[in-house]
């Protein structure tokens, strides 16, 4: 008698994949859904996609950084200040109503009431308000970052091939006025907490499905072939502002992620998904790759879930390095911007003037001081 | 009064303009001033110098052989004028080399905060300002001398266009004034009539090296001896 199981692979059967198994020996996690290798990849979403990005960049993929970190800023403090963190510097986007919001706020089709926090003496953006450890000066600089992030945003959803997203929670804080998503509840790293004017929501599955479908269409608008790659956060809520006690709203949070990931994969050809939220949580996993406060992921568990990524996505031999800020303009990409100029070793003018501090220290203080 | 100048290239239009004013005799005659060049500013981003008792040891092998310890053995002085603090060269190139702008200069460039733009420069000082920080822990007595401002040929000017080229090195200064003011360090600037409207240098302060497009000249290093004796007069330094 035949049926359709006859024809799964050994993958599709418990006993034959996780039964007896030890849990680092569970194979055949994920087969992707298409290639990267070559496209332009960027990265977005909650605190474990940093993970992603990081080896993305590290393994030679066409990562994207449209916001890269100036050179002469330590390589101690670039993290400090948002850069490397993702593929721009947009901080922690949690939840699927932030990532609809930022593109709509970088093609200039919604702009939050609220501009500002103030925060000790100094003000931040509410969209991205532990950007840096100082609040910003004034209000006109925040918002003169923020609008030349913002283009930088557009400029990549517009170029970027491969985009990889980490939905991290449901819970957040809106603003009553417009709607606006804050990545963090107002009172916590700025602003005033005012009931007034801020409410708490539990997406549903449907507004994430919701979400993610008006992002995908609106990025879909100035970049057609963009592909998805999804992936939920494993890390547990550090709070809930639920009455649930907070393991039970975790559950719930992300029971809603995967399951509109899971839709969403299921309606789009081009959005794929990767189970890091299995890898790490899955019953027979053990908590194997929890720390001791049973939130945080190990490195060892974060190594885990890039093999297993990158076993699907092998780097290509010769694959391109490091992306530029802009990738180069071509027929294909009329809105492409050109690329800006590489970071240069030591140029001509700089040579000279190198040279030219000799020579002066030459002629003022004699012999002694010939250069080597 | 004595007083020791210790810096990067620039010290050396101040030595110039120290001797030429020797061999007119328009020297004060109760301040003592002698120039050691320390080392050309790009070198001085890494490490040149270590602590060494009651002085700093210059530890790059190139620096020593101009100056081997700060202060020189011998008298103490009673002053030590820095030279280094305020050349904001080599951030500003890497500004114009990477298209790094702040808020309100407007045109070109992606913008760094006021706050990352202040750790770069603190970056760029550190080695610099740890000096500093030791020889005030010696009980010396410090003074900067600022180098002169962007003459209209600077090479790295077509990059970054006369506004961001003078904000950028405005917003340098400021973050080194802030932190010298911090550690009592007093600046002796460079008069306002050496600039023009725009904030350039005047060409008569230009180097004699036509290709030189960053140091003053003679006449420069000589004005600025005068405004250190000047101060250090008004400072009744040998009082304190």
């Amino acid at each position: 008698m035949t049926h359709p199981y006859r024809a799964q692979p050994p993958r599709a059967f418990w006993k034959s994949t996780i039964a007896g198994k030890h849990p680092l020996d569970v194979a055949d996690w994920y087969v992707k859904r298409f290639p990267i290798d070559g496209a332009r990849i960027a990265t977005a979403g909650s605190c474990f996609a940093q993970h992603i990005g990081r080896n993305l960049r590290g393994r030679g993929f066409r990562y994207m950084d449209v916001e890269p970190a100036p050179e002469g800023l330590p390589q101690s403090l670039r993290q400090d200040y948002g850069y490397g963190l993702y593929s721009a510097r947009y901080g922690n986007i949690y939840t699927a109503r932030q990532l609809l919001q930022l593109l709509q706020r970088a093609l200039r089709r919604f702009t939050p009431v609220q501009s500002h926090w103030e925060k000790d003496g100094g003000v931040v953006d509410p969209f991205r308000p532990t950007l840096e450890p100082e609040p910003f000066g004034s209000v006109a600089e925040m918002e003169a970052l923020r609008e030349d992030h913002l283009e930088r945003v557009l400029r990549l959803f517009r170029n970027a091939e491969v985009f990889v997203f980490t939905l991290g929670l449901t819970e957040q804080w809106l603003s009553r006025a417009d709607g606006a998503a804050y990545p963090l509840c107002p009172g916590t790293a700025g602003g005033v907490f005012d009931p007034a004017e801020h409410a708490f929501h539990n997406l549903t599955t449907a507004e994430v499905r919701a979400d993610m479908e008006a992002f995908l269409a609106l990025a879909r608008q100035i970049n057609p072939d963009i592909k998805l790659i999804l992936t939920v956060s494993p890390v547990p809520l550090m709070a809930t502002a639920t009455a649930q006690q907070v393991a039970v709203a975790t559950a719930q949070s992300k029971a809603v992620l995967r399951a509109a990931a899971g839709e969403l994969v299921q309606a789009h050809e081009g959005v794929d998904y990767f189970p890091s939220y299995e890898i790490i949580t899955a019953p027979f996993m053990k908590g194997y790759f929890f720390e001791a406060d049973q939130r945080a992921v190990s490195p060892h568990g974060v190594k885990h879930v890039m093999s297993v990524f990158f076993d699907q996505h092998p780097p290509a031999k010769g694959a391109g390095g490091w992306v530029p800020p802009d990738p180069a303009p071509d027929a294909a990409e009329p809105d492409a911007e050109p690329p800006l100029r590489p970071r240069m070793a030591p140029g001509v003018a700089e040579t000279a003037e190198q040279v030219q501090c000799d020579e002066e220290l030459l002629k003022a203080f004699g012999p002694d001081a010939d250069p080597e | 009064m004595r007083i020791l100048i210790v810096g990067d290239s620039h010290a050396g239009p101040l030595k110039r303009g120290w001797e030429r004013l020797r061999a007119q005799g328009g020297l004060h005659g109760g301040v003592s001033i002698t120039v050691h060049p320390v080392g050309a500013a790009h070198k001085l981003v890494l490490p040149f110098w270590q602590p060494a008792g009651d002085h700093a040891r210059i530890t790059n092998p190139r620096f020593r052989r101009r100056l081997s310890r700060i202060p020189p053995s011998g008298p103490r002085p009673d002053a030590i004028g820095l030279s280094m603090p305020f050349w904001s060269g080599r951030v500003v190139r890497k500004m114009g080399q990477q298209d790094l702008s702040l808020h309100g200069i407007g045109g070109p460039g992606r913008l760094v905060s006021d706050a990352v733009f202040r750790q770069m420069v603190l970056a760029d000082q550190q080695e610099i300002l740890a000096l500093a920080d030791y020889l005030l822990s010696l009980d010396l007595r410090l003074f900067v001398v600022a180098p002169p401002g962007y003459f209209r040929d600077f090479s790295d000017l077509p990059r970054l266009g006369p506004l961001r080229l003078l904000r950028l090195d405005a917003a340098y200064r400021a973050v080194m004034r802030a932190e010298l003011a911090q550690r009592a360090v007093p600046v002796v600037d460079v008069p306002e009539a050496c600039f023009d409207r725009q904030g350039f240098m005047l060409s008569a302060f230009r180097n004699e090296d036509p290709a030189d497009t960053h140091h003053g000249n003679s006449d420069f290093g000589a004005l600025m001896i005068g405004e250190i004796e000047r101060w250090a007069v008004a400072r009744a330094l040998s009082k304190s």
